[in-house]
């Protein structure tokens, strides 16, 4: 079976035979434009049964793109994640007309926020929480700068969360779609977020970001928030980028240019409430909301 | 962003400090104002005593002292492979 959708200019043809990743498309991609009648495709890619013996004694999946194998293959229950991981290393690997950065990105009447994040910070939790308060999705995983005109623009698509995380946003928002758990994964168990309508309808509008805010979760900790000397937000932010040094100068002249433009962050917080304060009172601060 | 004459290192100043990519190497540093002035008139063949002025003219320290400093940069700067 082929699937099609578009995630910003993306668009990807998907073949599997796979009923988890039918009902993954079901649940969590039904708002995408369908571009099956559009003959470019950018990323075709499959996620299928590995054959051999070994299916019957402990069924597995591969992940190809354009008949490339990148990745040793996965059980099979963890087919809809291992084609989203898969998915983002498509287009870490390709798309270098971007700055990749590693990082949600969220707007809200016309407000950028940028959140990088390692793991345990906090990031994709925050994003859906801002998502969920009706703050647009660009992604929660990798903020796409432009080297031409230094926006960032959209690929939405659904939000990972892992864990407690899980938990924690569907009571924070009951009527969030979720695809089903996939426990055990190397991450814990997942489960995604479908992303808003709104934001799948505004996929093609970028966003000049206005704050870049570093999220660090810390229960035992009272909320901080520091400014963040621009120094030290640029050498963490090329960390975080996957491509800057395929870029080279383009990517140095990218994310200078874009710490240039932006407000820094250091933010701790120790819960969601206290963090979704935070991040109000940032952007009230400053008057752009 | 500013290039430096002689060699592949673009500079760009943050506030009190300045990123220096190598775009060579793809080695990305953070240096102090200082620490890239010196940088970029080592690139461009200052002479030492130039250095020297350089150091001793905004820090109001000797000339000693700044040539210490200056030898303790440049031990940094070959380290890194800046120059």
């Amino acid at each position: 079976m082929d699937f099609f959708f578009q995630t910003g200019i993306f668009r990807v043809q998907l073949k599997s035979s796979l009923p988890s990743m039918q009902l993954h498309f079901e649940q969590l991609y039904q708002h995408y434009s369908k571009t099956n009648s559009i003959n470019f495709i950018d990323y075709h890619v499959s996620v299928s049964s590995v054959s051999g013996y070994r299916r019957w004694l402990k069924p597995q999946i591969q992940f190809s793109f354009d008949g490339y194998e990148p990745f040793s293959p996965f059980p099979i229950h963890q087919a809809p994640a291992f084609f989203e991981w898969g998915l983002n290393w498509c287009i870490a690997n390709n798309a270098h007309q971007y700055l990749i950065i590693h990082a949600a990105i969220v707007e809200k009447n016309g407000v950028g926020i940028l959140l990088p994040g390692t793991p345990g910070s906090g990031k994709s939790t925050l994003c859906a929480a801002l998502v969920c308060e009706g703050w647009r999705l660009l992604s929660d995983e990798m903020a796409l700068l432009s080297v031409e005109d230094e926006l960032i623009y959209p690929a939405p698509r659904p939000v990972s969360l892992k864990n407690q995380s899980i938990q924690i946003i569907k009571q924070f928002s009951p009527e969030a779609v979720f695809g089903d758990i996939i426990p055990d994964t190397t991450k814990g168990d997942i489960a995604y977020m479908r992303a808003p309508e709104s934001s799948v309808l505004a996929q093609s509008i970028p966003v000049k970001p206005a704050f870049l805010v570093f999220p660090h979760y810390r229960a035992e900790n009272e909320p901080e928030l520091t400014p963040l000397a621009k120094s030290r937000a640029f050498m963490t932010l090329a960390e975080n980028a996957f491509n800057f040094n395929i870029l080279g100068a383009m990517g140095f002249e990218a994310m200078t240019g874009l710490i240039d433009k932006v407000e820094c962050y250091d933010f701790s917080y120790p819960d969601l409430a206290t963090a979704l304060n935070g991040i109000n009172e940032i952007v009230t601060k400053h008057g752009k909301e | 962003m500013m290039k430096s004459p002689q060699s592949s290192l673009l500079f760009h100043q943050f506030e009190t400090e300045v990123a220096v990519y190598n775009n060579s190497s793809g080695a990305l540093h953070l240096l102090s104002s200082l620490g890239a002035d010196l940088l970029m008139m080592i690139q461009q063949g200052f002479d030492i005593p130039s250095l020297i002025n350089k150091v001793t003219a905004n820090n109001g320290i000797d000339k000693k002292e700044a040539k210490k400093i200056i030898d303790e940069f440049i031990d940094s700067f070959e380290n890194f492979e800046l120059i």
